[in-house]
């Protein structure tokens, strides 16, 4: 069972990663085709590495 | 709804809708590099030509608004042929009588058989009496029966060329021209049957001397600085800098006020668009009064929230035109014995007049102990905090072991203890400045001497803090710019917030943070933190250290001027004995 604190701070990190994704589509708009992908990758290892470590990983 | 759209907002990007902020790029017409150096780009030379000609549109842009907003506010003729007509808007505008300075002589010029009523006005106390006296009223009065044609041209003409024997005599085609003249020192001419008036700078203002300067003060170099008035100022920086290409144009800030102000810069080296972006901001402000060049900084920075000074503000002559030689641009004030130049970077507020003067090994110890003293300055009292809170393990033993024994006796936690006696100090500080005459640096160190010690035997205070705050305010006084000082006792202030908070790790988080802050700002176009970053590229040697002057061939990069080279490759040409001293140096000159 997932503690509530986890599901709320994993909920904070979707909408942080949603703004970054949308910001990544900006650029790419803007020809920065590089850039985007780069921030992409951010929002991806900024939500998937927390999730990661708060839940799988033992301690 | 409205919620609705608060969320979309959170959690969608939106492109900022600001105005793009002005930046420097490199001047159409600019060699920029050596010529060795753009025989290697060759193949970047044709995408730079692209940029170029794009750059060379805008500013032509730029120039053709800054054309148009000028004739916009160009006022049209409104001097009218009657003399009574004149003298009533001058009256009005000049509350005549209720106004007990503006001199309104009236008198005639005997013309063969006719009369022709003048006028003069000026401001007593403005004005050099006896250049009125000798160069305009009598001329005027005394030269009757002169053979003048009847018509208004001829009588214009003649008047100018043959009667008044002044040097600077100007025509005016409004009123508001004449009004602004008379302000500055002038006098001005009405004559009846006229619709043009006559100005004449006459001008002695009550004022100082040129003396040292007091802020600035150096041990090798010129002892000159500039005063208040803006004439002399710009003949200081002509008596030094003798170029003809040194350009001094004049702008009037203030609706009320009316305050004279002269960009100056090298045309032939200043960026065209850094000089149409100064002027651009000049021109823009609307305000009533302006009476310092400290308002005016505040008036065209690029980001006031920037703790840093982005404009350098210098009572020194000799600095400005070293500065302007570098293409930069200078906005000299009436009324300000401190002179603006723009755009300035992070190394230039840690620099003193002193440091070119002197031999490079002198200067750059000197450079170095300033950046010591920065460090002292912002971080001392914030280090001592974090090592006796939090990183124990830092300092030797013994060491740790006497501070704690000093600190047995006192009652309150460190961070009250430093902000105590930072707080005294500045208080000290401030006092010392605001007690006339001679007493107060001596009250200063007698209250901190005394405070110090009464503190330390009160055990409020410990003596090792009293060692730190002494020297943290040494190293704030070591830095060379007035502003710059007062953004590193701010920022140490919450550098001792962070420390107290986390320790090192607030520290840290702090300086990221002011990284982040100063590697974003921009003085004029330029980045304030270069040529560190971004690293420019060029053999600029006057950055953090600096070399040899004869090594000193190239201007900074980062100010993109016309002429990237200053002087040629070899400066000491007599250190090649086959060289003739009478040879023409144009052909390893820069060009």
């Amino acid at each position: 069972m997932i503690p509530v604190e986890y599901i709320v701070l994993i909920a904070f990190l979707l909408c942080v990663a949603f703004y970054t994704v949308s910001y990544g589509i900006w650029i790419w708009k803007k020809r920065n085709r590089l850039g985007a992908v780069m921030i992409f990758l951010v929002a991806i290892i900024a939500v998937i590495l927390p999730i990661y470590i708060l839940i799988f990983r033992e301690v | 709804m409205d919620i609705k759209k608060r969320i979309k907002n959170l959690l969608f990007f939106h492109e900022p809708q600001m105005e793009k902020p002005f930046i420097l790029k490199e001047d159409s017409s600019s060699d920029g590099r050596d010529n060795s150096d753009i025989e290697k780009n060759k193949e970047g030379s044709r995408k730079k030509k692209n940029e170029d000609l794009l750059l060379l549109k805008k500013l032509e842009k730029i120039k053709l608004t800054d054309k148009k907003e000028g004739s916009d506010k160009e006022e049209k003729p409104d001097i009218s042929k009657q003399l009574s007509e004149n003298k009533r808007v001058i009256e009005e505008r000049f509350s005549i009588p209720l106004n007990g300075d503006l001199i309104i002589r009236k008198f005639d010029i005997t013309v063969k058989d006719s009369v022709i009523a003048a006028f003069l006005i000026f401001f007593d106390g403005l004005v050099d009496t006896k250049v009125i006296n000798d160069d305009i009223l009598q001329p005027l009065m005394l030269l009757s029966n002169l053979d003048i044609k009847s018509d208004g041209e001829n009588i214009l003409n003649y008047i100018r060329s043959h009667i008044l024997p002044h040097n600077q005599l100007k025509e005016a085609r409004t009123h508001q021209e004449v009004i602004d003249e008379v302000y500055f020192g002038g006098c001005g001419l009405y004559i009846d049957g006229l619709d043009t008036a006559f100005t004449a700078d006459v001008k002695e203002f009550p004022g100082r001397s040129v003396e040292r300067p007091n802020n600035e003060l150096v041990i090798r170099g010129p002892q000159e600085g500039f005063t208040e008035s803006l004439r002399s100022n710009t003949g200081l920086i002509r008596k030094r800098l003798m170029d003809q290409k040194l350009i001094t144009e004049n702008i009037i800030i203030g609706r009320r006020s009316r305050t004279p102000c002269s960009i100056m810069y090298v045309k032939d080296i200043a960026n065209d668009s850094l000089v149409a972006e100064v002027r651009r901001r000049l021109k823009s402000i609307e305000v009533d009064h302006i009476m310092d060049t400290g308002e005016l900084e505040q008036f065209i920075e690029d980001d006031p929230s920037l703790p840093t000074p982005q404009v350098m503000a210098t009572e020194r002559p000799d600095r400005v035109c070293s500065m302007l030689t570098e293409g930069r641009v200078a906005i000299v004030m009436h009324g300000s014995p401190f002179v603006l130049v723009v755009p300035v970077t992070s190394n230039d507020i840690m620099y003193s007049a002193e440091d070119q003067y002197l031999r490079f090994p002198y200067s750059n110890l000197l450079r170095i102990i300033r950046i010591l003293a920065l460090l002292m300055s912002l971080l001392l009292p914030a280090i001592f905090l974090a090592i006796t809170n939090y990183h124990h393990e830092m300092i030797p033993t013994d060491l740790l072991l006497a501070i704690l024994s000093a600190r047995e006796k006192v009652p309150f936690p460190s961070v009250v203890e430093v902000f105590l006696m930072e707080i005294s100090f500045e208080l000290i500080r401030e006092a010392g400045i605001r007690i006339p005459g001679p007493i107060g640096p001596t009250l200063g160190i007698i209250g901190a001497l005394i405070l110090g010690q009464a503190a330390v035997e009160a055990n409020i205070v410990s003596p090792i803090l009293i060692i730190v705050v002494a020297v943290t305010g040494l190293g704030s006084f070591a830095i060379p710019n007035f502003s710059a000082g007062f953004a590193f006792r701010i920022l140490r202030f919450g550098f001792i917030i962070l420390s107290a908070i986390s320790g090192f790790l607030g520290i840290t988080v702090g300086l990221v943070l002011m990284g982040l802050w100063m590697v974003n700002a921009k003085s004029f176009g330029v980045p304030f933190v270069s040529p560190v970053a971004p690293r420019t590229s060029g053999g600029f040697s006057d950055a953090v250290l600096k070399s040899p002057v004869w090594k000193q061939e190239k201007r900074p990069d980062y100010m993109n001027a016309k002429k990237g080279r200053k002087q040629p490759h070899i400066s000491r040409r007599w250190i090649n004995r086959d060289v003739d001293s009478n040879k023409s140096d144009s052909e390893d000159n820069n060009g």
